[in-house]
Parts: C-alpha cells; structure tokens; sequence
C-alpha cells in the first residue's frame, strides 16, 4: 500500500450520509481506499442509527436528506457529541446556507463536487480544531 | 348640561316645598285627606321626575363621550387624508376644490388652502378635458365605487406636466345624495417606478434561487464522478475488477444524468427565451400518443399501461415532437412515481374547442400544496433513493412552457398522498367541416378524404339505396350485382372498402371474398349478410374477410368501416 502523500491520520472511522446512493458510496470507497473504516446511511433517521452505534469520529454529509433536514441531524449529533467533526457536504454554497450550517453544528462546509486534498487536509487533522 | 342641573336643583326644592306643606296641613279640616293625597302625589310626580333627570343626565354624558371619541376619529382620519402619500381631493359636483390633502398639493404645485375654491380643471392639460369627460361619464355610467385613468397633468403655474393616475368617485352627503367627487391623485411613473423595483427585486430573488438550485443539480452528479477519478488517481493501482467495473457504470450513469440536465436546461432555458420554433401542422393527436406508448413500452411493462383513443381524429395545430414530447414527459413521470404492476393510463378525448389527454397513475400522488409548485423548475414530489434514477425536476416546467407555447393548459389533480395522480393537458381543437356533430346520421359518413367503395348485393336495390347513401356522403362509389362484375369491378376500380353480400346468384360469395382479399391486400373487405351465425362468421374470419356485419347495416359501424378502410389504404 502507499503512503499518502500527507502525514494523514489512518484509520478513522467516518459515517457518509447522502441521499443519493452512488455518491455515497463512491465516497466511501475512496475513503476506504485512503486507509480510513466508512459506514453509509442514506437517511436522517438511519445516520442518527449509525452515529449512535458506530460512534464515528467524522460524519460527512449532504443536508438535502430524504426525510429530515440535514442541519436537524447535524444538530442533533452536535448535541450528543462534542468532539466528532461534522462535515457537511452539498450542492448549495451560498453564504447564507453556510452560516445556518455552522450555527447547526457543522465545522466545515464542503461544496460538492469535493476536491480530495481539501478532504485530506481535512481528515489528517488529529481532531476537531475547535473542540 | 347647566340647565340639567338646574332642573335638578328646583325639584329637590320643590320637594322640600311639599314635604313642609304636608307637615302643616291643617289637622281636622274636611279638605285635609284630599289636600295630603295631592300633595303625596305632588311628591311622587317628583320623585319620577328626579329619576328621569338622573337617566337624563348618564345619557348626557355618553353622548358626550361618543363625541369626544368621533371627533378623536375624525382628526384621526383628517391626518390619514392630510399626510397621505397620494393625493387625495374632493370637489363639488362643479370640479371646484372643498378639501386637498398634502399630496395633493405637492404633486399640482400648491399649497393646501391655496387649492381650496380652484376650479379641478385648470391643472388638467388642455388635450386631456376629454378623456377627463369621460372618465367622468363612466364613473356615472358603470356605477361603479371608483373609475380610474391616467391623465396628463400640470402645476399651477404650468411648469411641469406630468402624467398622474387619476382615480374618481361620488362624494355622497350625509343621505347619500350626490354632492360632489372624490379624487385619489398619484404620479404615475412614480407608481410605475415602485411596481418595477418589486418586480425587479422578486425578479432577482427567483433568479438567485434558481441559481442555487442549479448549482446543486450540476453538483450533485458530479460529486461520485469526481470520488470516482480520484479513487483511480489515487489507488487505481489496488482495485479490484468489480470495483473497477463498478465505479465505471457509476460514472457512466452520473454522467449521462448531467447531460440530461444540462438538455433539459437548455431546452426549458430555450423555450424561455422563445427560442424554441414550433415547427406546426395539423395533425392527429392520436398519432403521437401512439409513438409515445411505443417509446416508453420497455420501461413501462413494470406497470398495467391502458390506451383510450377516440375513434375519430383529434386535429390539433401544433408541433408533434413537441407534443410527443409532453406526453412522453407525463407518461415517464407517471412510470417514476408508480410503483410496479400500478395502472397508468392514457386517454385523448374531444370537448367543446378543446382537445384534451389525460396521463393519471395509482402512483405515489400529490400534496395539495404540490399540485401548482410542481411545476415550479427543480421542484420535485417525493424523492427517489437514488435521484440519477429519477429526473432533474425540469420535465413537468419544460411540459407546461410547451403546452402554452401551443395555446393549451396543464393541470394536476390528486386527491392526495397515496391516491395516485392525473396531469390534464388541453390544447385548442382544430374543428373540421363535418366535424363532430355531422357525423352522426347520414351526414356521419362524411370524410375528409373520400373512401372508393365496391357494393356487392344481389339485391339491387339494398345495393343502391347503399350507394346513394355513400355518395352523398362524397364518396367513390361502384355497385356490382353479381360475382363476375365485381371482379371486373374491382379490377379497375382498385376498391378502398368492399362490402360484400355473400349470398349472389353465380358464384359463392366467400369464394369470391377469398379472391378479392388475395388480389387487394389494402383494401378493407367486409361481409354484409343476414346470417350472423357462429359458423358462417367462423367461415368468413378464415378467408381473411376484416369485419362480418349484419343487415340492415348500421351507419355507425359503416362509419367505422370508412375509418378503418382510410387508415389501411394510407399504409405503405
């Protein structure tokens, strides 16, 4: 296997959550590929599921879910926990879907589609920057 | 309120008065009984008198109250008119000025009190007296509350004109008599202004949405096409051959999903834009909504699909690609919302000046709060898991741009989530000479194309009473007697519709049925007898005869029969 090109942290364990299937899974392949455990939910509900169980230490997800607002399900893990890195990952990027998605929880805002090295330099900080 | 009280203060003397009378009425005198009854009832009278003097005086004050809270109002009211940003103005029924509000004022270039006792007329523009007449004329004609105009006029001292959206009403008295006019004043492209910067700014606002939504339709099927290049630019070298394979066919789907959008943008963009040409003709309805059963036929054998086409002709002047698409659109929509084995249908039929489809399906249906938003572009029913399997929620806007563009309307109806939905899409009708109503009756058999029909009937005059009812219809006819002239018949007049008696003097008539359909395979034969029988139709279906019909032959299935003859005589 190869090393990464950054000093990345392997082996985190991150849920993906978006509606649409191949997206979601094809982020998951590649965060696999990248040494890292992903598990997928395709709905509010069953991410709130996974989040409880597996206990991720990064959630990434699309806000434009099927059947609760994203921001509702960010919240939510917010809530529950302090120190997981929530990264939301969407279509829209304009300010002022930004702003409701830090207030909701979020540490970062990815704009789809998402650029690897931003992911990476993402996802080799130890932990959550803030916390 | 003085006098009330003074009332007051002679009754409680008066009182006193007769108390003290009562007190020295002489004791034994024979006048004191009737003396002391009339001083008590002196006293009573009084007494009453004092309480009507107390409901009188709490009326009093009521009253006063009420005025006070009036007058309280009417200054209200008197500041509304006298700050209000349109002018406001009465006049007497003569047009001269009783009352001007600031506005008012400003916009003729006056001051308020200065305005009152001029003439409403010499701040109109001379040119314009006339449409003031009229305006005036209507405002008594319509009797209606306010008639409205825009006139051009001046200040006082004529040094701008300008064009002031005038609205007049009756000023009635206090008993509704007509007293005079009330004027509402307001510079008009000042009006005109402030309703173009709303339209501006909502305008802008739809268009700021629409981008954000269009950005995340791009984004969204890129968002696995880029995971996937860099999954191969990154561990390429240590993937599997599904996982290959795999992350290939996703990639393949997303990006066929972008170009979709990116199509239909551009298409509903185009049609926006009016850059879309219809390229019209007149033609059969029915024609698209068969290609477009024949184009979904694949992804619709998941669902119970039903056609109901009307016998006849549904002209419409239009574009058939642009209609097959619509109907295509309704028709995948309805597909992507029903779940498999659910009933979709299609049906065309003809009202009044319209011709009108109906796409409905037992799928998932449609909020009340859906039925217009839908139609709205990127707005979406329920989402699908996956959304590169669904559309990009432009097929329903691109739908209703292209049936305006041809004059038509579409609507949803559904009666709720879960009651499955209907899409009514109603174009103008293109009505024909012996259109519907002259189909019925002898008149019925009127075509727009005239059918070449041989009538074969031993019985002569059956066989011309038939033909003179197809020729004054317009049709070609010939008639033949017997079996050996309707072969010569037949062969140089290449009949379109034979209808064939079976029982003819010289030769059995299914002989002849036989021969004439090996020797004319676009023409409709039929046979026309009085035996109906299971076994004679069974004889007639195995020589190939189309239709079996028994006398007297009804005018509605000879109809059907033109019908069906045209269509097979127009294919190759």
């Amino acid at each position: 296997m190869r090393a990464p090109e950054l000093g990345m942290a392997r082996g985190r364990k991150i849920l993906v959550v978006d509606d649409n299937v191949d997206a979601a899974e094809m982020l998951a392949a590649l965060l696999e590929a990248e040494g890292h455990t992903a598990s997928l939910a395709y709905d509010g509900a069953s991410a709130i599921e996974l989040f409880e169980s597996a206990r991720p230490d990064v959630v990434l997800m699309d806000l434009g879910l099927p059947d609760v607002d994203g921001l509702e399900v960010a919240r939510h893990m917010r809530a529950r926990s302090p120190q997981v890195l929530l990264v939301a990952v969407t279509g829209y990027g304009d300010e002022s879907i930004r702003a409701r998605s830090r207030e909701a929880g979020f540490d970062h805002h990815l704009l789809k589609p998402v650029d690897f090295d931003a992911l990476r330099t993402l996802l080799s900080r130890p932990a959550r920057s803030s916390a | 309120m003085g006098d009330a009280h003074h009332l007051s203060q002679q009754i409680a003397t008066m009182v006193q008065r007769a108390s003290a009378l009562a007190l020295r009425l002489p004791r034994d005198s024979d006048q004191t009984p009737l003396l002391r009854e009339a001083v008590f009832e002196l006293c009573g009278a009084l007494e009453e008198l004092n309480v009507l003097d107390d409901e009188l005086r709490e009326q009093n004050a009521l009253l006063l109250a009420k005025t006070a809270e009036l007058e309280h109002e009417r200054r209200r009211y008197r500041e509304l008119f006298v700050l209000a940003p349109m002018g406001y103005l009465t006049t007497r029924r003569d047009g001269v000025i009783t009352e001007a509000n600031a506005a008012a004022a400003e916009l003729l270039g006056l001051s308020d009190s200065v305005l009152v006792g001029k003439a409403i007329g010499v701040f109109v523009v001379r040119t314009e007296f006339a449409r003031m007449g009229v305006l005036l004329d209507r405002l008594d004609a319509d009797a209606s509350d306010m008639v409205e105009d825009v006139l051009v006029l001046h200040t006082f001292d004529r040094s701008r004109q300008f064009r002031c959206c005038v609205r007049v009403g009756h000023e009635g008295g206090p008993h509704g008599e007509p007293v005079g006019y009330r004027w509402v004043i307001q510079d008009a492209t000042t009006r005109e202004r402030a309703a173009q910067a709303d339209r501006l700014l909502r305008e802008s606002q739809s268009k700021d949405e629409l981008l954000a939504m269009l950005g995340h339709e791009l984004r969204n099927p890129l968002a696995p096409i880029r995971a996937a290049v860099d999954l191969w630019r990154h561990h390429g070298d240590r993937l599997t051959p599904d996982q290959s394979r795999w992350s290939i066919e996703v990639v393949a789907r997303h990006a066929e999903h972008l170009a979709h959008v990116v199509d239909d943008l551009l298409d509903a963009s185009r049609v926006a834009l009016g850059k879309v040409r219809l390229r019209r003709r007149t033609f059969d309805l029915r024609e698209i909504i068969d290609d477009a059963r024949d184009a979904i036929r694949q992804s619709a054998e998941l669902h119970a699909l039903a056609l109901e086409l009307p016998r006849h002709p549904v002209l419409v002047d239009g574009d058939p690609n642009r209609l097959r698409q619509v109907v295509l659109d309704l028709l995948d929509n309805a597909i992507k919302y029903t779940p498999r084995g659910g009933a979709i249908g299609v049906s065309l039929h003809r009202e009044v000046g319209a011709a009108v489809i109906h796409v409905h399906d037992e799928g998932v249906g449609i909020a009340p709060e859906m039925l217009e938003a839908m139609f709205e572009p990127f707005v979406q029913g329920e989402r699908t898991l996956n959304r590169s399997q669904g559309g990009v929620g432009l097929g329903l806007t691109l739908v209703r741009q292209l049936v305006e563009l041809h004059g038509g309307t579409v609507t949803a109806h559904s009666a709720g989530p879960g009651c499955g939905s209907d899409f009514e899409v109603r174009l103008p009708l293109v009505e024909t000479v012996g259109d519907e109503p002259a189909r019925t009756g002898i008149g019925g058999l009127v075509r727009d194309t005239p059918v070449r029909v041989l009538v074969v009937d031993d019985n002569e005059d059956a066989a011309e009473m038939l033909g003179m009812l197809l020729r004054a219809s317009g049709h070609v006819v010939e008639l033949a007697f017997d079996a050996v002239r309707a072969r010569a018949v037949a062969e140089r007049f290449t009949p379109e519709l034979v209808l064939l008696d079976l029982g003819l003097p010289d030769i059995d008539g299914l002989q002849l049925g036989r021969e004439l359909v090996a020797r004319f395979p676009h023409a409709l034969i039929a046979a026309l007898t009085g035996y109906g029988d299971g076994q004679i139709r069974q004889q007639t279906r195995a020589i190939g005869l189309h239709h079996h019909l028994l006398k007297p032959i009804d005018i509605e299935d000879l109809g059907r029969l033109l019908d069906d003859a045209a269509e097979r005589g127009a294919q190759p």
